[in-house]
């Protein structure tokens, strides 16, 4: 039997396949449905779509896609290309300000010293649109969002397959602009855009001599925000952060259908809100970045005691005390109960390395008489440490030390307790700093 | 611990006593710790012993066979022959040097000799030699389980350590922590993995494997023989993908298979990987003379013909032959009846003074860590007995056993012969004994005993080309690397290929365009991972975990479908030779929870399977010349499994001592099928009453089992068939025959994959030929009445018969039964 003939057996490709849905329907319909007449239908469909889908820009049903058809000594590709005005903000924030980015600061909070000594203004902004969303070769970005910085306009390039087969020549668009950036700036494109980008070089023998450094906003927005927003997906950030919400904007999911609606069908107009999504992001994200970076210069009232913190912890890791303890005790001054404690512990680690010693007791106080009572534990072992080896105060460390056990384990606190009662048996004279016992 | 105070007793003893005895009575019983020990003992025990020997129908020796050796190759580098030498390895086997000397110079190869030969070496040594000549290239290992890969990951580690090489080796399955992921992809030499992982976790990445493709040089897959049927049809085309990938990347590798002893291995891996693959098959390892037995478990109520519980008789067996100290392999048939063997050797050896912690048990559903203990206490010889299920027939490494007791015919000739082959040191004697059950096939066997030695070795068949399967593989390619028109595919025909990607684009799973060369190229344009809905084998990786509610800890874990028949409510859940109740099933969170009991009786699952037609696609009126004409059909049905109650059945009497309900959902599957209904006119025109008419149409449908799956080229295990009734008339697929009586017999032949691979279809097609092929095989079988190798073993003692099993009456001759059937119908002899 020819396979032909066998392959007539099918009423579909099956999973993943469109013309399922439909054989599916015109046997519930029409009774037993003609799988002959699938078949004796497919060679010319098969072939007028292949014409078709061979010269893109002549086809009526492509007309009406926005930007132009650029020539490369690769092949064709599909640029959209915009600039905005200076003026332009995004929700509450001045896009351009992103200019004003230092480096430094976005290392700090970025935690990563090869974004140190870069020119920002030069950085370039990245964001793909892809034919599916679990990953693998046979995943093609087919829209490839970029923008960066003229003058103080932001300009929005994006490059967009009328066909698979032109990409060989979007990625060497992208390669070009690649070289010439300082770097590269995503949302979450560290396990997704990128990687994705990587596998499609391989697949067109591309070679990416040099990739630029890549600031992934995704993992700096959340060491700051998560606190406060819970999740962290971009329209989470725009709408709390940058308080822009979008109407009509496209659902991330659907995105991968819509392009293959368009391969096989040419409906176009679907594709134009795509195409604004991806604008949106790449806008966002310089905002965001913006807004990152300008917060950090000096806390601000009207911030949430929430973001304080997580500016905090963030300049603490990156070994700024000086920044941490300022955030910190913004934070611990806002009245929000579920970061105050922390607040307070953070500004007494800081005080503990820079050897102040009353303001690390005084926070812990403060830490005490508020807040969440689940992280007292952890104030006591604090205070006991601070009692114990800045003050030398061990009846006051002892007294702490009762609550420890569950911030370091119930061993752990008996044995500090013993040494403290060992260090009170050798000293006669106890230290003169009286506390009052309470 | 044992050892030690009996020969200090037996030293005071001797000293003591010794010079007054002279006189005494000596024997056995007289003094247990004199009597002799070891294989021999043990055999001359049941030889010597009446009863015994009476039962024993085969009682033979195959001959030991020397070592044949060949000297070192030259291309071996000295640091891997260093390493071989610090194992006392001066020479190598005359097999392992032919297959290292053909691996090297780029032939695909096969290596097909028996268990403990030194298969490993004949792949690693090429691998090793590759890796010394060039630090950078990689190898890939396949192995069939998980278990496997481990087990030679560990070995790999040592050999490459010995060989004083930098080079790592990986085991990539779904276990492997995202770390040691991306050391698996950048640096490790030789990875170790299976063949669902390759197929849906590494080929539809290959771009970040990209240096690994690159540097592929072997492809070793071991355990070949069990890549047969539907599964090793999808193995096929996995390949396919995997060459295709790799030469992507710039290489070609060379493949090397090993596989246990099977009927046809040169063709099985020729069609595997579709190019020519030669076979090294004459193995130079030695063995010892190895005894082979068939014991019979005796009659033991001679009217009924009842025999002995053949689980007893080869607890029985094996408690002699540890009595002698001889260290051994029990398999049973199933989980139940191995942990019911366990509990019955240690209870009976408890009694003997052998530490029951000396005999373990060996399944599926045991957690890793207990499995590796198992298999590491085996190795040290601190384990005298170990009865295990099929899950020890794959190679893992457990060291080797004096002796192997096979209760149950396991099926095949080449599963019995791969568990005998886990018998036997390099050149002591080793004993092999199969105590048949009481199954039509088992005694079937045990009736002509002594052509089991020369009994043919089943082929292993596989489809590559199975349409349903290649549009699989053919997506999951395309997700891969998008097709090139003109591009090849294996050793598919081109035209085939692009029938096959004309078929997907026009269903808008790939996308044809013009590349800048202007060849027509088909790419991907669907956002799913076709990988993902493609499962190579038939069985669910969803499973069940067993919680102890003392101390709340999970003790086991159990695959999906043998939950409901081990792990339904009240189940008596045995483990290790304990046995549990089972309180609750949490069936959505896939938990049992169970507590320690100590019961006198054990359950068993009654299941009962319905075969029902959803929708019959096509049908025919056989129409050749017969009195009788024959319906056929093919279309989609529904295989319904469900676990309808248990039976409680008491520990050593195995009497039925109560019954129980199970309330589980039913196990579903929809499936392709084709089905034959015999008219009810034909039944009544036959000679025989009804009862033996549908005995030989039972008949009849194994030896069209047996045609269609040779014909189809698959296992037998991948094609079901079953005998239905007009139960359900609403369901019935004869609706349009009317008959009067209440059943129209009907045999179902269908697919046992989850949604078909099309069996069922083909052989609607193929309907006439495997009717007559189905003839040929009745006529031209030598039995008189009937055989598995035709219309099945028939019973000796029918209970069929009306006139009782003392009656001449009493062997029903199926076979021409079953051909005056076929001849109603108009399958005639063929001339």
């Amino acid at each position: 039997m020819s396979l032909l003939r066998k392959l007539d057996r099918f009423s579909s490709a099956g999973p993943g396949s469109r013309s399922a849905s439909n054989s599916v329907e015109a046997l519930s319909n029409h009774g037993p449905p003609s799988r002959a007449s699938a078949t004796s239908g497919m060679e010319p469909e098969a072939s007028t779509r292949f014409l078709s889908g061979s010269d893109p820009s002549d086809s009526e049903s492509n007309h009406e896609l926005p930007g132009l058809m650029q020539e490369t000594a690769y092949g064709p590709v599909r640029v959209i290309d915009t600039r905005l005005e200076p003026s332009h903000r995004y929700g509450s924030v001045l896009v351009q300000s992103a200019l004003q980015v230092q480096a430094r600061t976005m290392s700090m909070l970025a935690l990563d010293a090869e974004l140190c000594d870069l020119d920002f203004s030069k950085a370039l902004f990245l964001d793909t649109e892809t034919t599916g969303l679990s990953g693998g070769t046979g995943t093609l970005p087919f829209l490839v969002g970029l923008a960066w910085f003229e003058d103080r306009s932001l300009r929005v390039h994006q490059l967009f397959l009328d066909h698979p087969a032109h990409e060989v020549s979007l990625l060497h668009c992208l390669l070009e602009k690649l070289r010439s950036c300082s770097c590269i700036i995503t949302y979450n494109g560290k396990s997704f855009d990128w990687p994705l980008l990587r596998t499609r070089f391989v697949m067109n023998r591309i070679a990416v001599v040099k990739v630029p450094p890549h600031l992934d906003l995704l993992h700096t927005g959340r060491r700051v925000f998560k606190r406060r927003l819970g999740r962290v997906r971009l329209i989470d950030m725009e709408t709390h952060v940058l308080g822009k919400v979008r109407e009509d904007d496209v659902d991330g999911s659907e995105i991968p259908q819509i392009y293959n609606d368009f391969l096989h069908e040419g409906t176009t107009s679907p594709l134009h809100a795509v195409i604004e999504h991806n604008s949106n992001d790449l806008i966002a994200m310089a905002a965001l970045l913006a807004r990152l970076a300008d917060h950090l210069q000096v806390p601000q009232w009207e911030d949430d005691p929430r973001d304080h913190l997580g500016y905090a912890q963030v300049a603490e890791r990156a070994g700024k005390q000086d920044t941490a303890q300022l955030f910190a005790c913004a934070s611990a001054a806002g009245s929000e109960p579920s970061c105050v404690v922390d607040a307070h512990l953070l500004v007494a680690r800081t005080a503990r390395r820079s050897g102040d010693r009353d303001l690390e007791e005084s926070s812990l106080r403060s830490a005490l008489e508020a807040g969440d009572e689940a992280r007292h534990p952890f104030v006591h072992l604090a205070l006991a440490k601070c009692y114990e080896h800045r003050f030398r105060n061990y009846e006051q460390a002892l007294y702490h030390a009762a609550f420890t056990g569950s911030a370091e384990g119930a061993h752990s606190s008996i044995r500090r307790r013993k040494r403290l009662e060992r260090k009170i048996a050798r000293c006669v004279q106890p230290k003169a700093v009286e506390l009052p016992l309470r | 611990m044992m050892n030690c105070s009996c020969s200090w007793s037996r030293h005071l003893y001797s000293a003591l006593v010794s010079r007054v005895e002279t006189d005494a009575f000596q024997g056995d019983r007289r003094r247990p710790w004199d009597r002799p020990t070891g294989l021999l003992a043990a055999l001359n025990h049941f030889r010597n012993d009446a009863r015994c020997a009476s039962q024993m129908l085969l009682d033979a020796e195959v001959p030991a066979r020397d070592a044949r050796f060949a000297s070192m190759p030259d291309e071996l580098p000295l640091p891997i022959r260093e390493a071989l030498a610090l194992r006392g390895l001066k020479r190598l086997y005359s097999h392992q040097v032919e297959a290292f000397q053909r691996a090297i110079s780029r032939e695909h190869i096969v290596v097909a000799t028996p268990t403990a030969s030194g298969k490993s070496l004949c792949y690693n040594l090429p691998v090793l030699t590759e890796l010394h000549r060039e630090p950078s290239s990689r190898s890939m290992y396949l192995f069939p389980t998980k278990a496997l890969s481990r087990d030679q990951e560990s070995a790999l580690h040592s050999l490459l350590r010995e060989c004083k090489m930098q080079s790592g080796a990986i085991t990539y399955d779904g276990d492997t922590p995202p770390d040691a992921r991306r050391t698996a992809r950048d640096r490790t030499s030789i990875l170790l993995t299976n063949p669902d992982m390759l197929h849906a976790g590494i080929l539809p990445h290959h771009a970040d494997w990209a240096r690994f493709f690159a540097n592929l040089r072997y492809v070793v897959l071991d355990e070949l023989h069990s890549y047969r049927g539907v599964f090793g049809s999808h193995l096929a085309n996995v390949l396919r993908r995997l060459c295709r990938i790799a030469e992507f990347h710039g290489s070609r590798p060379t493949f090397i298979f090993a596989s246990a002893t099977i009927g046809n291995p040169d063709d099985h891996a020729s069609r595997m990987l579709g190019a020519p693959v030669s076979l090294v098959a004459e193995s130079g390892a030695p063995t010892g003379p190895r005894h082979v037995v068939v014991y019979n478990p005796p009659i033991v109520n001679s009217e009924l013909g009842l025999r002995a519980s053949y689980l007893k008789t080869s607890v029985n067996v094996v408690a002699e032959l540890l009595r002698h100290e001889v260290p051994t392999l029990l398999f049973g048939p199933s989980r139940n009846a191995v942990e019911v063997m366990l509990k019955y050797l240690r209870d009976r050896l408890g009694r003997d003074g052998i530490d029951p912690e000396r005999i373990h048990a060996y399944r599926g559903g045991y957690l890793p860590k207990t499995r590796r203990r198992i298999e590491a206490s085996l190795r040290s010889g601190e384990v005298l007995c170990v009865v295990a299920t099929s899950a020890l027939e794959l190679g893992i490494d457990i060291g080797m056993l004096d002796a192997v007791v096979c209760a149950g015919y396991p099926g095949s000739t080449a599963a019995l012969f791969q568990r005998f082959g886990r018998a036997g040191r390099r050149t002591a004697p080793s004993l092999a004994v199969l105590v048949p059950s009481s199954a039509p096939m088992d005694q079937y066997i045990a009736r002509d005993a002594r052509s089991l030695l020369s009994a043919p070795i089943e082929q292993a068949r596989i489809d590559p080309d199975n349409v349903e399967i290649l549009i699989q593989h053919l997506k999951c390619s395309s997700f891969e690397l998008p097709f090139r028109e003109g591009e090849g595919f294996g050793n598919l025909p081109l035209k085939s290929i692009s029938d096959v990607l004309g078929f997907l684009s026009q269903h808008g799973v790939v996308h044809p365009a013009a590349a800048s060369d202007g060849v027509k190229v088909y790419h991907w344009s669907t956002n799913a991972y076709p990988a993902n809905q493609v499962s190579l084998r038939s069985l669910s990786w969803d499973n069940f975990v067993v919680v102890d509610l003392d101390g709340d800890r999970t003790i086991a874990e159990m695959d999906w479908r043998s939950t409901h028949t081990m792990l339904h409510e009240q189940a008596i859940y045995q483990h290790e030779g304990s046995q549990y109740q089972v309180e609750v099933l949490d069936y959505e969170n896939h938990k049992a929870f169970v507590r320690k009991v100590s019961p006198d009786y054990y359950t068993t699952a009654m299941t009962h399977t319905k075969v029902s037609v959803i929708e019959a696609d096509e049908a025919e009126m056989l129409s050749e010349g017969g009195r009788y004409r024959l319906a056929i059909e093919t279309g989609e049905v529904s295989i319904v499994e469900k676990v309808v109650g248990y039976k409680k059945i008491k520990f050593h009497s195995h009497e039925n001592v109560g019954y129980g309900e199970v309330h589980l959902p039913e196990m579903q599957m929809h499936t392709l099928a084709c089905w034959f209904v015999f008219p009810e006119a034909l039944i009544e025109a036959q000679s025989a009453p009804r009862p033996v008419v549908v005995d030989a149409i039972r008949g009849l449908s194994t030896a069209m089992h047996t045609v269609a799956a040779l014909g189809l080229m698959v296992d037998s295990r991948d094609l079901g068939c079953s005998l239905g009734d007009r139960q359900h008339p609403e369901q019935s697929p004869s609706s349009g025959h009317r008959s009067g009586q209440g059943f129209d017999p009907t045999v179902f032949l269908f697919d046992r994959v989850p949604g078909g691979v099309g069996l069922g279809p083909r052989l609607f097609d193929e309907r006439t030929s495997l009717l007559r092929r189905t003839r040929q095989l009745i006529e031209g079988c030598e039995c008189s009445i009937g055989c598995p190798g035709c219309v099945g073993p028939v019973d000796l003692l029918s209970p069929l018969s009306p006139d009782g099993p003392d009656s001449s009456m009493h062997r029903v001759d199926l076979k021409s039964l079953a051909l005056a059937l076929l001849a109603d119908m108009g399958i005639d002899a063929v001339h």
